[in-house]
């Protein structure tokens, strides 16, 4: 008896406790600054969501990326409209006879491409996370994004990779 | 009744030739599942397209921490880098007079053009990209040449193998500054991803180097503004070692680099019985491959793909075409000097090339399909890219002369044929 006595009044102080966590974790989700820093992945591409559109993010291949391989000669950008999956191929890279592939580090439609990297191929080496970036992508999940390494995470990664 | 007497021979000949290609095929497949660390794969096929996607495969199946080693020869085929033009790399018109012509190749690896046939060996190596460096078997290359008596065999600052002049000696296996008269025995090109990378390279051992000339560099050239890559025109040469002798060098080298001494005895022991086979002991794997490469289903698709005129011309990055201006009368247009020999030229080309002065008509395509065109010949866009489809345009406009000379320099290619 007691312990049914316990459970029914545990349950209405136990329950807005619970629903208060949430609301307050999604509010951070969306309005806070989290999304607002860049995310990487193992691919060494970046992923940044647009201040002004949370559904518009910013790809591009990171410092590390541009560094190991040398002089970018050409990059093929993605057509704008293509829908794409994690993984799949958006774009390349050539760079001192050599040819890389450019992984979609997320889902979605690719909104645009960076024109002025076509024309100049040169800017991946002058300004990778920044001038240099390939395309926008629409974004179909944001979790995809929540997923990948933040900052700290891919620098150990890259620490690694060097060892 | 003949048949009775017809049918056991031939199957005792088909039993005994299931036989062989089961073995080969049994070493082969079995080599591909293994975790064995160094693994050797010699083809026997002279398939560009085939060859080519057993090295996809060979780079991307295979564990990340696995150094493989594929050697093979190809038919004559004119082998483009990933990022190139073939309007710009290769002279169609010739290429569709001649009576025996090369194939043409786009391959996955980045770089400039060169010339596959069966006086060259070409030599792959795919490993983790962590051990990645490009200059790391272009020197292994070097050293197995050094052995065959080429002395003066050298890795130089483009990370090609060339041959230094007669009389000049090097310890160093690589070159750190500029030598005037070297001649080019071998490229390298490279495919980077993540965890694994190739690098490949193309061996001159008795090409014939005359035959290739006049497909290489194309009439249009000129005339082209291109985006991606161009080629570097080298001095070439062959180094004259049999091929057979190259490629159980290579393959020695390769195996001493990554599995020492003992791997190389394991190796000459396999190489002799020409068999194939494995030591998991030791860690070293040898197997001879030949069409049945061609059975895996990846294989199969890269062989599509890569032979796809979509892959071979409708990859190529945006370019555009400038052609010279029409004359009102339609006067005849002088004949374009035949292009030099490349062999001969040591001149490196630059990438971007610059259409002559007075041209008036811009043709502007991407991925080989016409994005945009001066008039009168808007009617080209959402087109594929081909000398005879502009040719006949220009025709049905009056301008006979100028479709002539646009089909003279162009020609007409197997693109044009199908799609939109």
């Amino acid at each position: 008896m007691a312990s049914l006595l316990r459970s029914f009044f545990a349950r209405p102080v136990f329950k807005p406790t619970c629903t208060a966590r949430v609301v307050v974790r999604r509010r951070n989700f969306t309005a806070g600054n989290y999304f607002l820093c860049k995310k990487y992945t193992e691919d060494h591409e970046w992923v940044l969501l647009s201040d002004s559109n949370r559904n518009i993010a910013t790809v591009g291949i990171t410092k590390y990326a541009q560094n190991a391989l040398g002089e970018v000669v050409f990059v093929e950008l993605p057509q704008a409209n293509t829908e794409v999956e994690v993984g799949q191929v958006i774009g390349a890279v050539e760079s001192v006879k050599s040819a890389s592939d450019i992984l979609s580090p997320i889902s979605g439609t690719i909104a645009e491409a960076n024109s002025k990297l076509g024309r100049n191929p040169k800017l991946i080496n002058m300004s990778a996370e920044d001038d240099g970036w390939i395309c926008k992508i629409e974004v179909k999940d944001p979790v995809e994004i929540e997923a990948l390494m933040d900052k700290k995470g891919y620098d150990a990664y890259v620490v690694g990779m060097d060892h | 009744m003949s048949p009775s007497r017809g049918l056991p021979f031939a199957r005792t000949i088909s039993r005994a030739h299931q036989q062989q290609f089961r073995r080969y095929k049994s070493t082969f497949r079995a080599l591909l599942c293994s975790q064995i660390p160094v693994q050797v794969y010699i083809s026997r096929s002279n398939n560009p397209y085939l060859n080519l996607s057993l090295e996809h495969h060979l780079f991307q199946i295979t564990p990340p921490e696995i150094t493989t080693l594929l050697i093979y020869t190809n038919s004559p085929s004119i082998v483009l880098g990933r990022n190139q033009n073939p309007w710009v790399e290769v002279n169609h018109p010739r290429l569709s007079s001649a009576f025996n012509p090369p194939l043409i190749v786009r391959r996955r690896s980045g770089g400039g053009t060169v010339f596959h046939d069966l006086g060259n060996v070409n030599y792959s190596v795919a490993m983790p990209t962590s051990t990645f460096c490009r200059d790391k078997h272009a020197q292994m290359v070097v050293r197995a040449l050094r052995k065959l008596g080429v002395v003066g065999a050298v890795v130089n600052k483009r990370h090609d193998i060339v041959i230094l002049p007669e009389g000049m000696v090097l310890e160093e296996t690589k070159l750190t500054q500029e030598v005037a008269g070297t001649r080019k025995v071998s490229g390298s090109a490279y495919k980077l991803t993540t965890r694994r990378s190739y690098h490949h390279g193309t061996m001159l051992l008795e090409s014939r180097l005359e035959d290739v000339s006049g497909y290489l560099r194309s009439a249009a050239r000129e005339w082209m503004k291109a985006r991606g890559v161009g080629s570097v025109r080298s001095m070439v040469a062959n180094v004259r070692v049999e091929e057979r002798k190259f490629a159980g060098a290579v393959v020695e080298e390769f195996v001493r680099m990554y599995a020492g001494e003992e791997g190389v005895g394991i190796l000459r022991d396999t190489m002799a019985s020409r068999k194939g086979g494995m030591d998991e002991e030791v860690g070293v794997g040898v197997c001879w491959v030949g069409e049945e490469a061609g059975e895996i289903e990846e294989v199969q698709k890269g062989v599509a793909e890569l032979m796809s005129l979509e892959w071979i011309y409708g990859q190529t990055p945006q370019f555009t075409f400038s052609l010279p201006a029409p004359k009102a009368d339609d006067e005849p247009i002088p004949p374009l000097p035949q292009p030099k020999d490349p062999l001969l030229r040591d001149v490196a080309t630059p990438p971007v090339l610059q259409p002559p002065e007075g041209s008036e008509l811009d043709i502007i395509a991407n991925k080989g399909i016409i994005q945009s065109a001066s008039p009168p010949l808007e009617n080209l866009v959402g087109k594929r890219f081909d000398g005879g489809t502009i040719a006949d345009e220009l025709k049905s406009n009056g301008k006979s002369s100028l479709g002539k000379w646009v089909e003279s320099v162009l020609g007409r290619t197997p693109w044009s044929n199908i799609g939109p």
